[in-house]
């Protein structure tokens, strides 16, 4: 009779009944069926391939989120510093035109006690040059 | 012994002789428990690539609060669970009771030894498949890969209390799965 039992099903490759059994004898049992399960050396050959690879992504991929963390520093540093402040001189600059806009009376020349209304326009352009306008608007007699 | 801290940084360096000790050390231990997890060999060698595809890209993310086994292992728990939650996956399973016979033999083997083994394997996984996901994971963990039940708790991310309870219960299971099968 060999050493294994064949009275009962799940533990007839086993010396003793394995219900019989506790802790010991079910790791026996789970580890014995396990044994011998491994996988092929084709299979290691191309897992190691594949942790190098992906490793190294993990490498460039630290590198590149470095350069990338330092390029939206760089953006996000220039778009603030620089987009209020053109914001800023556009505002003033519509603000200074509108507040360029007068109307002025002004004696006429040919009709002495015959003001004439000229609206005044004043306009900055951004490259700092300076345009005042009149133009005619009452012009009596 | 594995020193981790020293495997992880030479992975990052790209030192191609930790990947191999990775692969070497982890393997096998993560193909044995994949399958006693999921029952089919082919999904098994599935996740074991994709645990090891995921530890791989996620090595900035090991901050080191846990070992790097039990790390790895919670990595394969999941990714079994996942693969077993796919509907796809349940119908290959229901489909393919047999694959354990498709293990190929290793050269220079007896083949009696190895048929023989075929069918304490095929057993082990039919016993452990009687057994709901809860408890078969719990059961490869502590009684195939000798974790602890601290160890199994960080890795299932479930308190030492479910951990030994389900343990308990997987074993009684276990045993009344081997109590009703039939008699050779």
């Amino acid at each position: 009779m060999s050493k294994m039992t064949k009275k009962a099903g799940s533990s007839r490759y086993f010396d003793k009944d394995i219900r019989k059994y506790s802790d010991e004898d079910i790791s026996r049992y789970i580890k014995e069926g396990m044994q011998g399960l491994n996988l092929s050396a084709a299979r290691k050959h191309v897992l190691r391939q594949e942790v190098c690879f992906e490793a190294a992504r993990c490498r460039d991929g630290i590198a590149r989120r470095i350069l990338r963390r330092v390029n939206v520093f760089m953006e996000t540093t220039f778009e603030i510093s620089l987009a209020p402040v053109v914001t800023a001189l556009g505002v003033l600059m519509v603000g200074v035109t509108a507040l360029g806009y007068g109307y002025f009376m002004l004696p006429s020349e040919t009709h002495p006690g015959n003001p004439a209304g000229y609206i005044q326009q004043t306009s900055i352009n951004p490259d700092g040059s300076t345009r005042i306008m009149f133009i005619p608007a009452d012009r009596r007699g | 012994m594995l020193n981790e801290t020293e495997l992880i940084l030479r992975l990052m360096s790209g030192e191609e002789s930790a990947s191999r000790e990775l692969v070497s050390y982890f393997g096998d231990r993560l193909l044995r428990s994949a399958y006693g997890i999921t029952g089919d060999l082919q999904i098994a060698e599935e996740v074991v690539q994709d645990t090891f595809l995921k530890a791989s890209r996620g090595l900035n993310s090991f901050k080191g609060n846990s070992s790097l086994e039990t790390w790895m292992f919670r990595i394969m728990v999941n990714t079994a669970k996942n693969r077993m939650r796919s509907n796809w996956i349940r119908r290959v399973i229901s489909i393919d009771h047999g694959q354990a016979s498709c293990i190929p033999a290793p050269e220079g083997s007896d083949p009696e030894h190895e048929l023989l083994q075929r069918e304490r394997r095929q057993e082990v996984i039919r016993c452990l498949r009687e057994l709901p996901v809860k408890y078969r994971e719990v059961m490869v963990l502590y009684y195939l890969e000798d974790l602890s039940v601290r160890q199994i708790s960080q890795v299932l991310g479930q308190p030492s209390g479910t951990v030994k309870s389900r343990l308990l219960r997987g074993r009684d299971r276990m045993k009344q799965a081997l109590e009703g099968r039939e008699v050779y």
